[in-house]
């Protein structure tokens, strides 16, 4: 049995995202990642939008991770948790929480399992076959102690206009007792969103206001692509990075978090990943 | 300082969720002024770590949804379309 997100839409079937603004959505297509499999996937409901952490994950699991809530629960519960270069999974059908760094990852009980599981859904091969054994290094990567900053910052402009969907007009909830269009619009998203995606929208319109536009989200997205153009993987294939890091996330990075470490290489080298554990 | 951001986002809190956010809001923004102290070395841009590739397909027509598809899922419809309150009275 596989286990899919509940953000990962199959037709006919609920796809609630964890949130009672699409408590009665019923998904109009399947997504593509789910076409690829060879039995239909179980649905997990994780958390709203994946904004909090989860309780304990099935496995093995699909689903989506911005924060890295999912990656420390498995770390936590003792599986591993494969996130792929950005745009090797297709994303069409996922419920998009920050466009940007959105993209299907899987946990399972092993490293081989999940390289198997995204065998399966991923679009092509790795594109760089290792002849030797990876080096690994553990050192710190550029500007690392503000990726949690930039990560949030960038993570909320995005989710608060992903969200802004959610009104009440065209699916989903639609709460009661409305007087006219805008306490329509507000009634149904202050009834039918949780605290942390409040609290999302709400920083997320903060971070692109006027006022903060430019010390925040444009800060942000720049520090994101200076770490971008300043890492290198010329002296080493692998690196080591703590659990916690959003290094891979905000880079596009494939990762695998395996016995209380992140591995992550350079964009589509899936491969090195696989050599690194032993696959 | 947020309440003008709830506005913003559509949203109408009851206090207790408005002390809660405001608090960690604060933290957050604590938290962001680190970046205030990063100095990029140059201008900088801000690309996205991984650059959009193309990826267009044929310029055909192609079947989208059905609109009774489309219109099942919206909370109320009214004669094939979304029903919405009366925007000009």
């Amino acid at each position: 049995m596989i286990y899919a997100d509940d953000s990962i839409m199959r037709k006919g079937f609920p796809a609630t995202a964890g949130s009672k603004m699409l408590e009665n959505f019923i998904a109009p297509f399947t997504a593509e990642v789910l076409t690829r499999l060879d039995e239909p996937a179980e649905r997990a409901v994780l958390s709203e939008f994946g904004l909090s952490a989860p309780g304990e994950l099935p496995s093995p699991l699909l689903c989506n991770d911005v924060f890295g809530h999912v990656r420390r629960q498995a770390a936590k519960q003792g599986l591993c948790y494969l996130r792929p270069t950005y745009g090797t999974v297709s994303r069409y059908g996922l419920i998009p929480t920050a466009c940007s760094m959105d993209q299907i990852g899987v946990a399972a009980k092993t490293p081989s399992e999940a390289f198997a599981l995204l065998d399966k859904i991923r679009c092509g091969d790795d594109c760089r076959p290792p002849a030797a054994p990876p080096r690994r290094a553990a050192v710190t990567p550029p500007y690392a102690d503000v990726y949690d900053s930039v990560l949030h910052i960038l993570a909320y402009a995005e989710i608060s206009a992903n969200i802004s969907r959610y009104d009440g007009v065209k699916f989903g909830f639609r709460a009661e007792g409305y007087t006219d269009l805008d306490s329509l619009y507000t009634k149904t998203r202050t009834e039918g969103f949780g605290l942390e995606a409040k609290l999302s929208a709400m920083m997320g319109c903060l971070v692109l206001s006027r006022e903060y536009y430019e010390i925040y989200y444009e800060k942000a997205l720049k520090i994101r692509a200076a770490v971008k153009s300043a890492l290198s993987f010329d002296e080493y294939d692998i690196l080591e990075l703590p659990v916690e890091s959003h290094l891979a996330v905000l880079c596009g990075l494939p990762s695998l978090t395996v016995d209380g470490v992140q591995l992550a290489a350079d964009a589509g080298g899936e491969a090195w990943l696989r050599k690194a554990v032993g696959l | 300082m947020m309440k003008k951001y709830e506005a913003m986002a559509k949203l109408d809190l009851p206090e207790d969720e408005r002390r809660w956010i405001a608090g960690l809001a604060e933290k957050l923004l604590e938290g962001f002024a680190v970046l205030n102290d990063i100095n990029l070395p140059q201008a900088g841009d801000a690309a996205p770590p991984v650059p959009p590739t193309d990826a267009l397909r044929d310029d055909v027509a192609v079947k989208a949804f059905a609109r009774d598809d489309i219109l099942a899922a919206a909370p109320e419809r009214y004669d094939g379309y979304f029903q919405i309150p009366k925007t000009v009275v």
